[in-house]
């Protein structure tokens, strides 16, 4: 019997220290969790406002060969993170630094990506006022998507529109307007530019053209508007002199 | 050839009892995750992302397995003496590593399938039909698995699970690096270089080579010669693998 009350008193006296063990290591992994949160958020201090400098981030020549066949899924990632960026620093400064050169390496490691050469040829151009930057970004567009007419057009509106040059915007709306794809209302926009740059020779003729290959009414309307227009102005010239 | 197959099958019934499997979870939880939280994350193109992930992470995970497995089963059975009553019964030490190899493959391969199956799911779900190009792509994954698997098999043949799967990694890495070793050579003006250059170009695996996965999920066409020279290239490949591997194998001393 007492063989029997002293293996019990052992039994409870083991299982007692083991119970003491593992609240004891509880608290400790607990304190340790506790310390390593306190570490972080006093780390958090020393981060430079800077931190979002995008300088770590390699030009895409040299992420490609270090992406091993992933691309795709780094272009991706990266992408999300530009969208993310994007969204920042609209809802603060809307400012975009990093904008540019982030579209630019999602383009290096993933060119069939279409979607990043909208959005830089729109974003950066009517939000970031990076025409430039924009352009540069399109025209790898057209390199990657010749056959895609959107891009040429964004790059002569962009001349046209932020920077006013009716002349540096028509080669690329003639390139767009030749695209099989071209919606008709390009051929009404350029006959309005060749108009613009004093050439009303060319604008007659480029509207004349343009109302035999379109097939839209409505715009086939607003281009013998135009030429009405230009007739009527030129008949007034003519009078005058 | 019956010898093969029994230890191809049996390979494979023990790398179902090891529960690699299980990672089939961890690839259907990534891949749930990553489609739920795009919506929010991305703008556009959401579809072409889950594509692009689900090729990435099948090929990931079919590397990792490859090299984890490829490097320890026979490791395993020199260590716990089971290869000992095995090779003691009419079976050559060749047929062994054949049999551990296809048992390998035959894993990787039911791994692969059922990763693809969801993968292909979760594209009906978002994009209303089942995109028959990601298969490209996915066949040319699993000849660069295969191939791994073989180099894997290769270094286990004659070194330690550590140093297998330290070389196996670092022939994973170089071998999406060859093209441009080549270039390398091209552009230093060295002779010498220039051939060393080529010489590892040609006798180290062109990974490359297997990468498919633009032209699967932006539907580029692909010329049928260049997709059987792809296969050919692979299988050649494994073929001469394994033949060193059996011929180091043949020779080892199991003490």
């Amino acid at each position: 019997m007492p063989l029997v009350v002293n293996m019990k008193d052992a039994f409870v006296h083991k299982m007692s220290l083991r119970r003491k063990k593992g609240v004891f290591l509880i608290g400790v992994v607990c304190s340790l969790f506790f310390l390593q949160i306190h570490i972080q958020n006093s780390l958090f201090r020393y981060q430079s406002d800077q931190e979002e400098s995008f300088l770590y981030l390699p030009s895409g020549a040299y992420l490609k060969p270090i992406a091993l066949g992933y691309d795709q899924v780094l272009a991706d990632l990266l992408w999300i993170k530009t969208v993310s960026y994007f969204g920042g620093h609209y809802m603060t400064d809307q400012n975009y630094p990093w904008l540019h050169q982030m579209l630019n390496v999602i383009i290096d490691l993933d060119p069939r990506f279409d979607f990043p050469y909208y959005f830089g040829g729109i974003v950066l151009s009517l939000e970031a006022s990076q025409i430039e930057n924009a352009n540069k970004i399109l025209e790898r567009g057209i390199q990657a998507y010749p056959e895609k007419w959107e891009y040429p057009f964004y790059i002569g509106f962009n001349h046209y529109y932020h920077e006013g040059n009716a002349e540096t915007a028509l080669p690329y709306l003639e390139r767009a307007s030749a695209l099989p794809s071209a919606p008709d209302f390009i051929r009404s926009m350029m006959g309005t530019l060749y108009t613009k740059t004093k050439s009303k020779d060319m604008a007659l003729r480029f509207f004349r053209e343009a109302y035999q290959n379109t097939k839209d009414e409505n715009i086939r309307q607003k281009i013998a508007e135009k030429i009405e227009a230009l007739l009527a102005e030129e008949s007034k010239n003519a009078e005058s002199d | 050839m019956k010898a093969i197959r029994a230890i191809a099958v049996n390979t494979f019934k023990e790398a179902i009892r090891n529960k690699i499997l299980y990672s089939l979870i961890f690839f259907a939880f990534i891949m749930m995750l990553i489609s739920l939280v795009l919506d929010q994350a991305t703008v556009g193109q959401r579809n072409k992302i889950i594509k692009d992930l689900g090729l990435g992470s099948i090929n990931l995970f079919g590397i990792i397995i490859a090299i984890v497995v490829g490097i320890n089963l026979v490791y395993q059975e020199i260590e716990n003496r089971t290869i000992y009553p095995l090779l003691a019964k009419p079976v050559k030490r060749g047929q062994y590593l054949l049999g551990k190899y296809f048992g390998i493959l035959l894993t990787l391969f039911v791994e692969t399938l059922l990763m693809s199956f969801f993968l292909f799911l979760l594209v009906l779900f978002y994009e209303g039909r089942i995109d028959f190009y990601l298969l490209l792509s996915l066949a040319t994954i699993f000849i660069e698995i295969a191939v791994i698997s073989a180099v894997a098999i290769f270094f286990s043949s004659f070194s330690t699970p550590f140093l297998s799967g330290m070389f196996t990694f670092a022939i994973y890495i170089i071998g999406h690096l060859t093209e441009y070793l080549k270039q390398f050579g091209n552009d230093s003006g060295s002779f010498l270089l220039e051939k060393i250059t080529l010489f590892f170009y040609y006798v180290l695996p062109n990974l490359e080579r297997f990468n498919f996965k633009a032209e699967a999920v932006y539907h580029l066409s692909v010329e049928n010669d260049k997709l059987v020279l792809t296969i050919l290239y692979g299988v050649i490949y494994i073929t001469t693998l394994m033949i060193l591997s059996v011929v180091n194998f043949e020779r080892r001393d199991f003490k």
